[in-house]
């Protein structure tokens, strides 16, 4: 290895504290950017196994009667592979308290037959005798039952009849229970005659012959059926042909699912800025060094690869930590899904397509983030890199400076406080916008709550929330929500680390000038609040930025929102007050956690040491 | 071997332009040591960066060994500089994080005109010369200020250069530190390099071919100090 590459390796272990930095804001965003991306991954694969296991009819057939010599006849037909009949008869079904929840009874024609879109059974009886019901799993909260109870329940034409629970069931193709807040249960035909319904099988389940998969076959298949039955006499009124091999909910939860993956990107962009603020530190500290080399026939190419090449390292380094943490949280999130979105997990592994995108990432981050840095820190000519007068300080020198200046005036702890954050002014930039950023979807997202709140309340009447006749739309609304505030904690966190990072930069470069004035008296407690003022300073000004921002967000919602079924009159926008307020808090409380540290680091060197510090 | 024809240089800084140097004409012969006095703010470092090609002038030429620094692009003056020019620092200037053997192997890592294999034991020969054979694999925090320079100088070296600069070499070095270091730099010129050196030292005729005393950036005085 030649000298310049031992220089790669050692600065990153002399400037180990720097470095941990920069490896924990790139892993913190590549541990959020793994997790949804392997859930994603998870997801996407056992929501298509789990509905594929069972058997999902590649047609169903809405007709008159069905018999067994229909059946007959269709599976004998060389396009069928296997048929079944079934009905469905709504309903509701009464809960203990009385109240009533819409009831979906499946009636399934032979239970020890079952091979088109099977039901799994969990627990209690199998088949359920007549006058019993099986219930799905997710159902049974909505229901507020439990195995071996009665119920009673009520059909359009039959009246009320009580059933007893008889067991418990997993039907992967349908929707979740407490989403639509509607229990499903499955009976046999004796069950249906004894709740005075006609015990008529109307739906004819089919399974095409050869490519099952292939759509355009398939409703090839379903038109000749329906051109047969109808031949032969038979009423269709309706012919379903759901996309093959695709959960009902596929589409909606890979859009959701990407949603995610679009927001975990975005956290790893921030987490990216971060890292630029911290290389450009690194790189000015290194300014000297680099004219060195140059004064010593380094080219400027030769010089920006070495710093790159830390990059890249520090960028391996955040991905032995993101992997196991990506993995964990990867893994946890999915089983969050699978019981919300109520279908079995049979494996948990992550496809290696996942890791090599993560390995790509994990280089392509740090490597971005660093050009910036890299291109500004190698740009500089060898004198000015060696003029110590060069890399003085230069506040007070431009307009913007001196207006400040004049406008706080005073030499107080706060007013001092407040004027350091103006001189790294890209430092504090960046540390601002990433800050603002998350405060913009913290209040964003409490905004959207509150909007879809009001609209929901002009919908379906003031104080109806909770209700049954709108338990699922809340239902829905509330993990969405759930989703945006784990996002915005995550960016939160990413611009707390900034203001940490930021803040202890500055200190860092500052312990000099801070040891001076602990000479001519400044207290311990003195320094602090001017360290701490600086902090806050950036954190409000970053909040009234967000504000603005979310506002902006706010109306371009109301604007894009389209006026479907639920929103026939539009999003009535309304801004939270409560996000408002909560994010100022929770900016100063980050911003007085980030200089605690720091402001205490800058006390504990001797005043000697500070003044000869270099 | 070293020509200023009509060089100016000015600084735009806060306060207004700066004027460092102004209308310098001179010319170093080659082999020998030039000493630049003055005091401080006189253009010594100044004049000894222009001749490093780590500046360029605000007008008039400069021509070291052939390559006129003003016409010349900053990647063509950076690996010249590697070639021909060994620049030695006030401050020392030998990066923290790489032992003494490592800084001496820099500058060939950077020319790569010497195999791979060659360079470690060549670097080892110069400590060697300088006197630090023996603190080779250490780090420069751990060795004295007369020995992180004597460490420069055998990084200045390291690519056979025919100019050596000196800024202020000695100035943070007690006085005999100061002599041996001086007495290092008569042996390179002597070698039939082109040695420019900054200095306050008295002492300096004595070592010197040539002296030249700069005063608010003009050339007021220039004598030859010795012969050979």
């Amino acid at each position: 290895m030649t000298a310049p590459w031992h220089k790669v390796v050692r600065d990153i272990w002399r400037e180990r504290t720097r470095a941990s930095l920069v490896m924990l804001a790139i892993a913190v965003g590549l541990t959020g950017f793994l997790a949804v991306l392997s859930t994603y991954a998870i997801l996407q694969r056992e929501l298509d196994h789990g509905y594929l296991a069972t058997n999902p009819a590649s047609a169903v057939i809405v007709m008159d009667r069905i018999d067994e010599a229909l059946i007959a006849a269709t599976i004998a037909r060389g396009d069928v592979e296997d048929a079944d009949a079934r009905t469905v008869v709504s309903g509701r079904i009464q809960t203990p308290d009385g109240s009533w929840r819409r009831l979906m009874l499946f009636v399934v024609r032979d239970f020890d037959r079952l091979r088109i879109s099977t039901v799994t059974p969990e627990a209690g009886a199998w088949p359920p005798a007549t006058g019993e019901m099986l219930i799905e799993r997710d159902a049974f909260q909505v229901g507020k039952t439990s195995i071996g109870a009665a119920a009673t329940v009520e059909t359009k034409a039959g009246g009320q009849h009580v059933l007893r629970v008889a067991g418990r069931v997993h039907d992967a193709g349908q929707a979740q229970a407490r989403m639509e807040n509607m229990v499903y249960a499955y009976i046999a035909p004796a069950t249906l005659e004894v709740l005075g319904e006609r015990p008529d099988l109307d739906r004819l389940y089919v399974l095409a012959s050869g490519n099952r998969f292939d759509e355009a076959h398939v409703r090839q298949v379903a038109g000749d059926l329906k051109t047969w039955l109808e031949g032969s006499g038979h009423v269709v009124r309706r012919v379903d042909v759901p996309t093959p091999g695709q959960h009902p909910h596929a589409v909606i939860m890979g859009f959701l699912l990407l949603l995610m993956d679009a927001f975990g990107a975005f956290a790893l962009a921030l987490s990216g800025v971060i890292v630029t603020n911290l290389l450009l530190a690194m790189l000015a500290a290194e300014r000297r060094q680099i004219g060195v080399m140059k004064a010593l026939g380094g080219s400027r190419g030769q010089i920006a690869r070495l710093y790159l090449a830390e990059a890249g390292v520090l960028g391996l380094g955040a991905l032995m930590m993101a992997v196991p943490a990506g993995v964990l949280a990867g893994r946890a999130l999915s089983r969050y899904f699978g019981v919300l979105l109520n279908f079995d997990l049979n494996s948990l592994a992550i496809p290696l397509w996942v890791f090599a995108l993560a390995v790509v990432i994990a280089l392509i981050v740090p490597l971005v983030a660093a050009a910036y840095p890299v291109a500004i820190a190698t740009d500089i000519t060898v004198r000015a890199a060696l003029d110590a007068s060069v890399n003085a300080t230069t506040f007070g020198v431009s307009r913007l400076d001196r207006w400040f200046a004049r406008m706080t005036q005073g030499a107080s702890p706060l007013v001092l406080g407040i004027r350091n954050s103006l001189r790294r002014r890209t430092r504090t930039a960046l540390t601002g916008a990433t800050l603002a950023c998350a405060g913009a979807f913290f209040m964003s997202a409490l905004n959207v709550r509150t909007s879809l709140m009001t609209t929901a309340d002009r919908q379906f009447g003031a104080g109806t929330y909770g209700a049954d006749f709108r338990y699922a739309f809340d239902q829905h609304m509330l993990m969405i929500y759930v989703f945006l505030i784990i996002v915005a904690a995550v960016l939160a966190s990413i611009g707390g680390l900034g203001l940490t990072t930021a803040t202890s930069l500055n200190v860092l470069e500052r312990r000099r000038e801070l040891g001076v004035l602990r000479a001519v008296g400044a207290s311990p407690a003195t320094v602090a609040t001017i360290v701490v003022s600086e902090s806050l300073f950036v954190a409000v000004t970053a909040w009234m930025i967000a504000v603005v921002a979310a506002w902006v967000i706010a109306m371009g919602i109301g604007a894009v929102v389209p006026r479907v079924s639920l929103f026939k009159n539009g999003l009535s926008i309304s801004l939270s007050a409560i996000g408002i307020v909560g994010w100022l808090g929770i900016s100063a409380a980050i911003a007085i956690a980030a200089s605690v540290a720091p402001a205490i680091a800058a006390g504990r060197h001797s005043i000697r040491e500070a003044i000869s510090y270099e | 071997m070293i020509e200023l024809r009509h060089v100016t240089k000015t600084y735009e800084t806060p306060a207004g332009p700066f004027h460092a140097l102004r209308e310098i004409d001179m010319c170093i012969a080659a082999g020998t040591m030039t000493a630049i006095t003055g005091k401080s703010g006189s253009g010594k470092s100044t004049l000894l960066n222009l001749i490093g090609g780590i500046d360029r002038p605000s007008s008039g030429g400069v021509t070291v060994a052939g390559m006129s620094i003003e016409s010349s692009t900053e990647r063509a003056l950076a690996a010249w500089r590697g070639a021909t020019v060994g620049v030695v620092f006030q401050f020392f200037q030998l990066l923290p994080t790489l032992t003494i053997v490592e800084n001496v192997m820099l500058p060939m890592d950077f020319l790569r005109a010497r195999p791979a294999k060659a360079r470690r034991p060549y670097a080892l020969e110069l400590l060697d010369r300088v006197g630090l054979a023996d603190h080779a694999h250490k780090l420069p925090a751990t060795l004295s200020g007369g020995q992180q320079q004597r460490a420069a100088i055998a990084r200045a070296l390291a690519n056979d250069p025919r100019v050596v600069t000196a800024d202020e070499p000695t100035g943070n070095l007690d006085s005999e530190t100061a002599a041996a270091v001086l007495e290092l730099f008569r042996t390179i010129a002597a070698e039939g390099r082109t040695v420019v050196v900054a200095t306050h030292e008295r002492d300096i005729s004595r070592i010197a071919t040539r002296v030249v005393s700069l005063s608010d950036g003009r050339l007021v005085e220039a004598t030859t100090a010795r012969s050979g």
